[in-house]
């Protein structure tokens, strides 16, 4: 059976410009959004006046819009109705979104209370390994006595994301510059997002969303945290627990690809995830995608 | 003129769990046009809407409250069933001069008409349903069991409601945010005015669901040109003097959009001559409407096809062989 899986990717893809093209074809939508947020979001996503657009709480509001659009013009311009869904850390709310679990307003309140807990958290920083697997890195981690670094992001099997006190973060840098075909890249981001050091956010969080109602998904959306399925119950549970826990994105495709062949299509701002599929899909996936 | 008979195709609030369940054990035609229409549906709502309908809450997957309260499952389901029930009465031999669609209906009917392919409209109606849930605030419809001067007489009662529909001299219906109607509730239980909150959470007939217009528009603009179908088809939608026959997909918005006046369009319809109007819905609402607004003169009749006792066949075939007698007369 083929599957049909469409996913949204997360931070790390804005740029200023982003949804040019899609935003002339949804004025009612973008009301809507400014009316909730009491600002423009086109603004913030065309101009950036006030350079904000890389502050994590309206970063998050940014890309979350421009994904939405992006999926309701793949299906208003004949795209085909996925099967399933997944997005990376705050593209899963695009997932979520684009399954019916919560509607748009809902999905914009959610993502402005994200962002502004997890901008609160400053002094954190985080960097993506390029070229080694998690364990080497995770045992190069221990090694070097860097206990308080976390793995935020395992996004395919040579590349993974680390997450920790920003002191820590730069330090590594130097760590990682010995190790042979590793890149090491410091990431522009305000804080340690997916690790423990976001504990807190995600507790605020969950209090938030614990009396919020959801629906259950109209296709499979595949969780972060777990790499399984989401349900109605697990909603609550699953989007607190994604703030302060490791994206685990390469066992997601993994799930998604066991025993079926998958056609996947980005929906969103950039290309980041089809570039990962390329990385971790040639092992799952024998014929090409 | 001869007398003629006239289908009516209700709109949302008209469900209840286990609808027609009689009908679907004995009667292939239902059966057969009810599961056709569920597989259909099974890709995008993930779930078959016939055997939801029937399940027993051991077996149903999704919770009956949520089948008949949210919109994705509620339009396609009252599309499928009032489809099946008219199906069902032609199969018997009787088939409509014209066709009446209230709200939802007027899709329903235009289906039924041929004036639509009726999986491409299901089809469509599903993502238009999507889009209503994803697009519009949360909201509802309460219906009022008196008369429209309420309306006119106490604005301040009605604060931050529309005037969704004009049913007829006992019945009007308001739609508005959840917080607005529990407050109108409360006011009308203080004065002792009946009413009746509908199953529907979309604020159906009001501006509260504009914001999903651009989406839903082009959704049924996507659909081919509508043919001109077996009957002709009548809206309630209360925008014109008479009448008018539903033309284009465009209108298909509109059916959900505009404030319904039922009374108008049944007025309209008895100025053209008798008419038997045979409600294809659940519960027999339309044709207690109609019943309301002829005079006891007017040779013409309201009848429900169905009730809530769930004696579905005896019903069916009593308004069948009235439909028969009337023709003959």
């Amino acid at each position: 059976m083929n599957l049909n899986v469409v996913l949204f990717p997360g931070q790390g893809s804005q740029f200023c410009g982003m949804g040019s093209e899609l935003f002339p074809h949804y004025p009612q939508l973008l009301q809507q959004a400014d009316n909730v947020l009491g600002f423009s979001v086109k603004e913030l996503c065309l101009h950036d006046p006030n350079g904000d657009l890389s502050r994590t709480e309206f970063t998050q509001i940014a890309l979350f819009v421009v994904n939405a659009l992006a999926w309701q013009f793949h299906i208003d311009s004949g795209g085909f109705w996925p099967s399933a869904a997944c997005g990376h850390s705050l593209g899963e709310y695009n997932a979520l979104f684009a399954a019916g679990v919560f509607d748009f307003e809902t999905g914009l309140n959610l993502i402005r209370y994200r962002g502004q807990l997890m901008g609160r958290q400053q002094g954190g920083g985080m960097a993506a390994v390029i070229g080694s697997n998690a364990e080497k890195i995770r045992k190069i981690l221990d090694d070097f006595a860097f206990d308080t670094v976390d793995i935020a992001n395992y996004n395919s099997p040579r590349q993974v994301v680390i997450s920790g006190p920003k002191r820590d973060i730069d330090d590594l840098a130097a760590v990682f510059e010995e190790i042979p075909d590793t890149r090491y890249v410091v990431l522009n981001v305000s804080g340690a997002f997916h690790s423990r050091y976001m504990q807190e956010a995600a507790r605020e969080f969950g209090e938030f969303i614990r009396t919020m109602n959801f629906r259950a998904p109209r296709f499979s959306v595949i969780a972060n945290t777990s790499a399984q399925p989401y349900t109605l119950e697990n909603v609550v549970e699953n989007l607190t627990q994604q703030i302060a826990s490791p994206v685990r994105w390469t066992e997601t495709i993994a799930h998604l690809c066991d025993r079926r062949k998958c056609t996947f299509q980005e929906l969103g701002v950039g290309n980041t995830l089809t570039r990962l599929l390329y990385q971790i899909s040639p092992d799952l996936v024998p014929e090409k995608v | 003129m001869a007398a003629k008979v006239v289908f009516m195709f209700p709109g949302q609030g008209s469900q209840y769990m286990e609808m027609g369940q009689e009908l679907y054990r004995c009667n292939p035609v239902f059966r057969n046009c009810m599961n056709e229409f569920s597989e259909a549906a099974l890709p995008l709502l993930g779930i078959h809407l016939a055997a939801e309908l029937f399940a027993d809450s051991q077996t149903a997957l999704t919770e009956d409250s949520k089948l008949l309260l949210y919109t994705r499952y509620s339009n396609p389901l009252l599309f499928t069933f009032n489809y099946a029930v008219a199906a069902t009465i032609e199969s018997m031999g009787v088939i409509p001069d014209l066709v009446l669609g209230y709200s939802l209906g007027e899709l329903t009917a235009a289906a039924y008409s041929g004036a639509v392919d009726r999986f491409q409209l299901l089809v469509t109606l599903i993502r238009a349903s999507f889009a209503f849930e994803s697009y519009t605030p949360v909201g509802g419809m309460l219906a009022i069991l008196d008369g429209l001067n309420l309306w006119h007489q106490h604005p301040d009662w009605f604060q931050d409601t529309a005037l969704a529909s004009i049913n007829c001299s006992q019945s009007f219906v308001v739609s508005g945010r959840s917080s607005s109607l529990d407050r109108l509730e409360q006011i009308l239980q203080s004065q002792s005015v009946l009413f009746q909150r509908l199953p529907v959470i979309q604020a159906f007939h009001s501006p509260w669901i504009d914001s999903a217009q651009e989406i839903i528009s082009r959704e049924f603009d996507r659909l081919p040109q509508l043919q001109t179908g077996r009957f002709w088809r009548y809206g309630c939608g209360d925008r014109a003097d008479d009448p008018q026959p539903a033309q284009s997909a465009r209108t298909f918005w509109e059916a959900f959009r505009d404030p319904i006046n039922f009374e108008k369009a049944l007025r309209g319809l008895e100025s053209m001559g008798t008419n038997l109007y045979l409600d294809v819905g659940s519960n027999g609402t339309l044709a207690g409407f109609v019943r309301v607004i002829l005079n006891s003169s007017s040779p013409s009749k309201g009848v429900a096809v169905m009730d809530r006792f769930g004696h579905n066949v005896q019903s069916l075939e009593r308004a069948i062989n009235l439909a028969k007698k009337w023709r003959s007369d």
